[in-house]
């Protein structure tokens, strides 16, 4: 309930708030226009069907059921997930003990600093960073030089162009967006918990593991929910670094768009809206679960 | 917390500098690529050469896309500052039905995949004759912008005072008198981080734009990506580099400006529209 704290005579008010809608109306046209109306429209042709280079006039379901019978649409389904599943999991591996360490750095300049330079790489373009990785990972690049002279391989490792390639850049890029939740809750988190558990006797691990871990879940669930629907929607880094041998539905949007395939597009983005949908709702429930037990706990 | 410095504290400080290594090394290798005399960018450099800059002053072709994607950026942000702050205003201080509805049909094209948008989109441009032309990807950017300029306007304008609104009512200022000189100067911290990210996104945006830009109306990110997809030489090191650049004195800028425009504040907006701006940068 929205309690009004305006004046209780305010003679101009009318009735009906027209000028409340009359202020979000703008916003509501835009966004109902290049956004609602096209959805709509894109909807519509998921039921058209391109054949032999020309789209079929009337309605029809051969789009969907091709791909949903299609093995290789299924594989690029599974290759998108499988991104989304393996990034989310690594840089929740690698952002939980990199929030921890910026939470405890007690030198107010030098925690900035470091903030700083972590979440600095989004300032860039995520071409400048994917082409960054694929200087690092190509053949000739610096992690086979150095591997090469340290006799450690014989051959270059293939990695550029390959799932792996482009799964340790677009962990580089979404790292921030799991370490930034869980720095918040960490730093919205009572200190106190901390310092009775230690008072009290238990070794530094065990209040890790007992009191901070626990109370900082919810973070890393909000953190693996961006990083998740981000890596399935992810274009610009599958398609630079993946070289075409790795194909993830929006790749596959861009290849059916390119071919004048808009039905199949138009499937396609649905069916990635479906898993980013399905995603969300699923790390939503998890986050309400975390918070229900802790309310209980309490 | 103990005081003294344990073996998990060290193992965390030597885990936390690998993490920044981790996150500027893309970027190192790009600046000193950019000076690489090999062609290929081959690994280490076998010289060092600024040929790459004088390439792409020459004959880059990004001159073009580069002032486009400023000029995109200003309008986009421009337009949603206003409209966003527009419906912030009915959205916190008025009664309408449905207002959670209205607030998460506005947030929706977060959710929404951008190479979705992007594609829907450029369905609807075509069909209307205006695929390719500048106010068409105004537009679309305005739309990209538009949700996490409504949360940021919304989170600023709950820390409004209104006794200031009231008494400037009271003084008999007319309602938009009221708005533009008691009202949107107590949230210039928040209105001032909706407009640097949403310069930043626009400015970076990909993978809708990919869709919708003509052979003449490439962005300066679209036109990377072609770049890069065709010719594997450091120009677009050298371009990158300028970019760095660019993006490390709008961070001394905008620190600059929070020191002066309510500080902390300010940053607790941006750290409200934290989550919806998380959203917006899709790679």
């Amino acid at each position: 309930m929205v309690v009004d704290p305006g004046p209780a005579v305010r003679l101009d008010r009318p009735r009906f708030p027209w000028r409340g809608y009359g202020l979000v109306s703008p916003a509501v046209l835009l966004t109902s226009f290049v956004f609602g109306s096209s959805m709509v429209i894109l909807l519509g042709y998921s039921f058209r069907a391109f054949r032999n280079g020309t789209l079929s006039s009337g309605h029809t379901t051969a789009t969907w059921s091709g791909f949903l019978a299609s093995s290789y649409y299924w594989h690029v389904v599974w290759t998108t997930m499988k991104l989304g599943l393996v990034t989310t999991a690594v840089t929740a591996a690698i952002g939980y003990p990199l929030a921890l360490a910026l939470h405890r750095l007690r030198t107010r300049w030098l925690r900035l600093a470091a903030s700083f330079l972590i979440f600095m790489p989004l300032l860039t373009s995520v071409v400048v960073r994917s082409y960054g990785w694929a200087l690092i990972l190509g053949d000739g690049g610096l992690v086979n030089h150095l591997l090469l002279q340290l006799h450690l391989i014989h051959s270059p490792i293939r990695m550029l162009y390959e799932f792996d390639g482009v799964t340790v850049a677009l962990v580089h890029i979404l790292l921030p967006f799991m370490i930034f939740p869980i720095a918040s809750v960490l730093d919205q988190l009572d200190p106190t918990l901390e310092q009775a558990a230690a008072d009290l006797g238990a070794h530094p691990f065990t209040v890790f593991r007992r009191v901070t871990l626990p109370l900082s879940v919810q973070g890393v669930i909000a953190g693996s929910q961006l990083v998740f629907a981000l890596a399935i929607s992810a274009f610009g880094t599958p398609s630079l670094l993946g070289g075409g041998r790795v194909q993830v539905l929006a790749t596959e949007i861009y290849t059916d768009v390119g071919s004048l395939d808009w039905p199949h597009a138009a499937v396609a983005s649905y069916v990635l809206l479906a898993f980013a949908l399905a995603a969300i709702a699923a790390f939503s429930f998890l986050l309400r679960l975390q918070t229900g037990t802790r309310a209980v706990a309490r | 917390m103990s005081a003294r410095i344990g073996p998990g504290r060290v193992a965390l400080s030597l885990f936390l500098l690998l993490g920044v290594v981790f996150a500027l090394l893309p970027i190192a290798i790009v600046v000193v690529d950019s000076f690489n005399a090999s062609s290929f960018g081959a690994w280490p450099p076998p010289g060092f050469s600024t040929r790459w800059y004088a390439n792409l002053f020459a004959n880059g072709g990004f001159g073009g896309p580069a002032v486009r994607s400023v000029e995109l950026a200003c309008a986009a942000t421009a337009g949603s500052l206003v409209v966003g702050t527009l419906a912030a205003l009915g959205l916190a201080r008025y009664r309408l039905a449905g207002r959670r509805a209205l607030q998460g049909y506005l947030a929706a094209p977060l959710i929404v995949p951008k190479v979705a948008i992007g594609i829907a989109a450029f369905i609807l441009f075509l069909k209307l004759g205006w695929y390719g032309s500048f106010g068409s990807l105004v537009l679309a950017h305005m739309l990209i912008t538009l949700p996490f300029v409504v949360t940021l306007a919304v989170a600023g304008l709950a820390r409004v005072d209104r006794t200031v609104e009231e008494a400037a009512m009271d003084l008999g200022a007319p309602p938009w008198s009221v708005v533009w000189r008691a009202t949107l100067p107590q949230m210039r911290g928040a209105l001032l981080a909706a407009t640097v990210f949403s310069l930043i996104i626009s400015f970076d945006e990909l993978d809708a734009s990919v869709f919708l830009v003509g052979l003449r109306s490439n962005t300066l990110p679209t036109a990377m990506y072609i770049y890069m997809q065709k010719f594997q030489d450091p120009t677009l090191a050298a371009l990158s580099t300028i970019l760095i650049g660019a993006a490390l004195l709008v961070a001394l800028a905008i620190a600059v400006l929070l020191g002066r425009i309510g500080g902390m504040r300010t940053l607790s907006a941006a750290r409200a529209g934290g989550r919806a701006v998380a959203l917006e940068d899709a790679p």
